[in-house]
């Protein structure tokens, strides 16, 4: 007997314990080492906590000011992305994608080496200013993702519609309002994946309570007040996320597709100007000038064998930490989006747990890891010790991306397909795989990319839990750029530029293959 | 036409790479193999490791750190892997962090007979981590914007006035700088220490992330002076950056030296082969490779020949600490004043 395709439609406990199973598999890292932390704690930790408070909420406004600037740029770039033909469309998209592939640390190391010049610059690119830069470098390409696929729901005839009545001004306004939600809960996720990275922060010389909790558990060896800062950046970082969340509204959430006609990019004369005008200087600012800044060096003669070696080195566990972190990543956050279905209580119960996961810092559930490590039988040590604890890990924390795709795709699919497929006598497993799967691979493709990228330019995780004599190439180049030739820095940078960027588009093609 | 796509995709990212991982780690746990955790620099650790591996075929699987939580990141990864380590050696930049592991619980004792002529003030006298070539905290100043005679002599000229904003120390709180200003509170007194800090800050000196910044910041004339490692100085130089660098308070208190440190760590998995690796770290010719490199060590045993640049140990006034007794200075100072003033001041 199998199930009915109906069940997707129907409430049930199912969906809670679906999502309960998710958020300890998530949890369970972080939470066994918080527990081991604070088996003892002392009340002279609560004095110190004093101190940390207004450094968090300094650090929460620094990244929110990023976020804010992210999500106002990168939700006008989505939306003239989705509207408007103009020229090289795609090469604008592309460029913004390349601050995410790189360490947000190198990027600090970019603001550092262009802050040295006089004038403009030096204000721009220095101190807290570089900060949110940086913050907004690394959102803006998740805004304009959510965006894009956010906008792939609304339906061609409801757009010609609102164009003829209310003009170009009224289609943005409504693609805005329609691509809101998922774009400000991007931002919020990039806001929190800075807010728990302290390369940054280190690099730019600026005290932030990611930073402060590094001096903790690094510096004062004291676990307990790292953990307990941990959670109160967890929790601060939640608070706001629901608050944001609330204040987005749900109306535009509803606002369902109906046709099975996408809304198509179209060449109007002032809008394609617009776009053109505004992608430039959008990528002048987040994108070419820190380039040029971290890349400068690398025009003087390479050094082929430091280079060849470094690659050889490191290149397998770069694709592998890559792929199996963005394939864990995809199917937790699926698996999540699944269960959080069209309910209230499921999404709101889902998106609170994928904002506290994203909000803890990735190497709390890293330190997990190797708390596990040391606890499990020798049998278990491919998960905890070996190459798949970084994929694990890091999967665990980079989940919430692909979830909040997951979860617009489910919540925007049309009810009446179940209906269709119960009166037919469809299977639930083969609406899902001949069905869902299919509609739903533009949103798979997309989270996985999405993963695929963050994931192969974290540094945090690997550092910590990668097994011996296995870096990947961002930790090579992190570990020898304190005294390696400037030079040898800037073309490794190049080189992973490049690969990422030609695995970014190998998977556009064949997103785009799909699509035709 | 989607199963293709699919199928392509999955083969692309997923089973090339784990193929190459797989086969890769296949030899993960094999004998004839030590994992050494390391706080020197990739690129000064990875020669020596290879050569080892050369000489005596055991393969060498290197873990090492980054430069903005240099020797801390790893070292709290030895901590929390002490049950059940990976680990077998940790080699450290520094002898505050191999004192750390011994108090922790995470170090073995180990008295290596290729110790034989290193200076025993420099190790721990149960074993527990032994010493070997050595860096020099360095002042360093950048040769086009300071004339040779207002070259800073002492660590007390970067609170002069002409260095006022000007003068560039890493964040105390992490790696060397957090060992200096161990030393300095051990060696001054806490009054003197504090007062050297207050009064750096009051002339409006900058703390920045890593000794690698001070270097480049103080190369790019952004500062004038600055305390630094003297393989970030060596480097610096080679690379042409205009840089002068002196060996600190040669009229006073001294040089601070900061030796390497091979520690045998507890229950290590290839324990055998561990103990040749550390044999080999403190033998005359990793002493020799090491001032060779470009990390210009200079060697602890008298005779050997040290990096040209600097000069040999003998005539090198140092700083007299006690390093045993440094893990618990510093300690002391994180909790305490040292944490206050970065807070403060940064």
């Amino acid at each position: 007997m199998s199930l009915s395709a109906l069940v997707l439609e129907r409430p049930g406990r199912w969906r809670m314990t679906g999502l309960l199973s998710v958020a300890c598999i998530a949890f369970l890292p972080a939470v066994a080492l918080l527990h081991a932390a604070m088996q003892s704690v002392s009340s002279d930790l609560f004095t110190r906590l004093q101190g940390f408070f207004p450094l968090l909420v300094k650090s929460i406004l620094i990244c929110l000011s990023g976020a804010a600037l992210a999500l106002a740029l990168g939700l006008l770039a989505g939306i003239f992305y989705t509207l408007y033909e103009y020229p090289a469309r795609k090469l604008f998209m592309f460029l913004f994608f390349l601050p995410v592939m790189v360490p947000p640390l190198l990027w600090a190391v970019s603001m550092n080496s262009l802050a040295s010049f006089p004038g403009f610059t030096s204000f721009l690119y220095s101190g807290r200013t570089a900060f949110i830069l940086i913050t907004a470098m690394v959102t803006f390409p998740l805004v304009a993702a959510s965006t894009i696929a956010a906008c792939s729901g609304l339906s061609a005839s409801q757009c010609d519609a609102v164009r003829m009545a209310q003009g170009e001004s009224g289609l943005i306004r409504l693609t805005a309002r329609f691509a809101m939600p998922p774009a400000a809960v991007a931002a919020c996720l990039g806001a929190f994946l800075m807010l728990s990275s302290p390369g940054p922060a280190m690099g730019l010389g600026i005290k932030t309570a990611v930073s402060e909790i590094l001096v903790s558990f690094s510096a004062l060896y004291d676990m307990r007040l790292a953990a307990l800062q941990c959670l109160m950046l967890s929790g601060s970082t939640l608070f706001l996320a629901i608050l944001a969340l609330t204040a987005a509204g749900r109306r535009s959430m509803e606002l369902l597709a109906t046709s099975s006609r996408p809304v198509q990019a179209s060449y109007h004369r002032s809008m394609s100007a617009a776009a053109i005008l505004f992608n430039s200087a959008c990528s002048l600012l987040l994108v070419l000038l820190p380039l040029a800044g971290l890349l400068f060096p690398a025009l003087s003669r390479p050094d082929m064998q430091a280079i060849s070696t470094t690659l050889s080195r490191t290149w397998g566990y770069t694709m592998f930490y890559a792929a199996g972190s963005a394939t864990t990543a995809t199917i937790l956050g699926f698996m999540t989006g699944f269960f959080m279905g069209r309910r209230p209580d499921t999404r709101l119960a889902g998106m609170v747990c994928l904002l506290l996961i994203f909000s803890l810092p990735a190497a709390l559930t890293a330190l997990g890891f190797v708390y596990a490590g040391t606890r499990t039988p020798a049998w278990a040590d491919f998960i905890f010790r070996g190459p798949m604890a970084v994929c694990l890990a890091q999967g665990i924390h980079l989940f919430p991306v692909p979830a909040v795709l997951a979860a617009r795709f489910f919540s925007q699919m049309p009810q009446s397909w179940s209906f269709a497929a119960e009166i037919h006598g469809i299977s639930l497993g083969k609406f899902l795989i001949r069905v869902l799967a299919p509609l739903a691979s533009v949103f798979i493709m997309t989270g996985f990319l999405l993963a695929l990228l963050l994931s192969a330019a974290d540094t945090g995780t690997v550092l910590l839990i990668h097994p011996p004599g296995a870096q990947n190439l961002p930790l090579a180049i992190f570990t020898i750029m304190a005294n390696a030739p400037e030079s040898l820095v800037a073309q490794l940078c190049l080189l992973y530029l490049v690969s990422a960027s030609a695995l970014f588009f190998l998977t556009y093609k064949l997103w785009m293959n799909r699509r035709t | 036409m989607n199963a293709a796509i699919i199928l392509r995709t999955f083969l692309l990212f997923i089973c090339v790479p784990a193929l190459c991982c797989l086969s890769a780690c296949s030899s993960q746990g094999e004998k004839g193999e030590v994992v050494v955790y390391t706080s020197v620099d990739d690129i000064f650790a990875r020669p020596v490791a290879e050569r080892f591996q050369k000489l005596t075929g055991i393969k060498v699987r290197l873990v090492t750190d980054t430069e903005e939580t240099k020797s801390t990141g790893l070292l709290n990864r030895l901590i929390a892997e002490k049950d059940r380590p990976v680990a077998d050696v940790f080699w450290s930049g520094d002898p505050v962090r191999a004192a750390v592991l011994k108090k922790k619980g995470a170090a073995a004792p180990y008295k290596s007979p290729a110790a034989r002529g290193l200076p025993e003030k420099f190790s721990d006298p149960e074993g527990y981590w032994t010493s070997f070539s050595t860096r020099a905290r360095m002042l360093i100043y950048n040769k086009q914007r300071v004339p040779a005679e207002k070259r800073p002599a002492s660590i007390f000229d970067l609170n002069d006035q002409r260095f006022h904003g000007a003068a560039c120390i890493a964040n105390p709180l992490f790696g060397t700088t957090s060992m200096h200003a161990a030393a300095l509170f051990q060696v001054l007194g806490s009054e003197r220490a504090e007062k050297f800090f207050r009064d750096f800050s009051e002339n409006g000196g900058k703390i920045l992330a890593s000794n690698g910044d001070v270097k480049n910041s103080v190369a790019r004339g952004t500062c004038l002076a600055g305390l630094t490692d003297s393989d970030d100085v060596n480097v610096a130089i080679s690379q042409g950056l205009p840089l002068g660098f002196v060996f600190p308070d040669q009229d006073g208190m001294g040089t601070l030296l900061i030796p390497n440190c091979a520690v045998l760590i507890r229950k290590a998995p290839h324990e055998q082969e561990a103990k040749r690796f550390i044999d080999f770290l403190l033998s005359p010719d990793t002493e020799k490779l090491l001032a060779e490199s470009k990390a210009a060590q200079i060697p602890l045993r008298r005779g050997i020949k040290g990096p040209e640049q600097f000069p040999p140990i003998e005539e090198i006034k140092t700083m007299d600490v006690d390093y045993q007794e440094l893990a618990g200075t510093l300690e002391k100072i994180m909790n305490g004043f040292l944490k206050e003033w970065t807070d403060k001041n940064s």
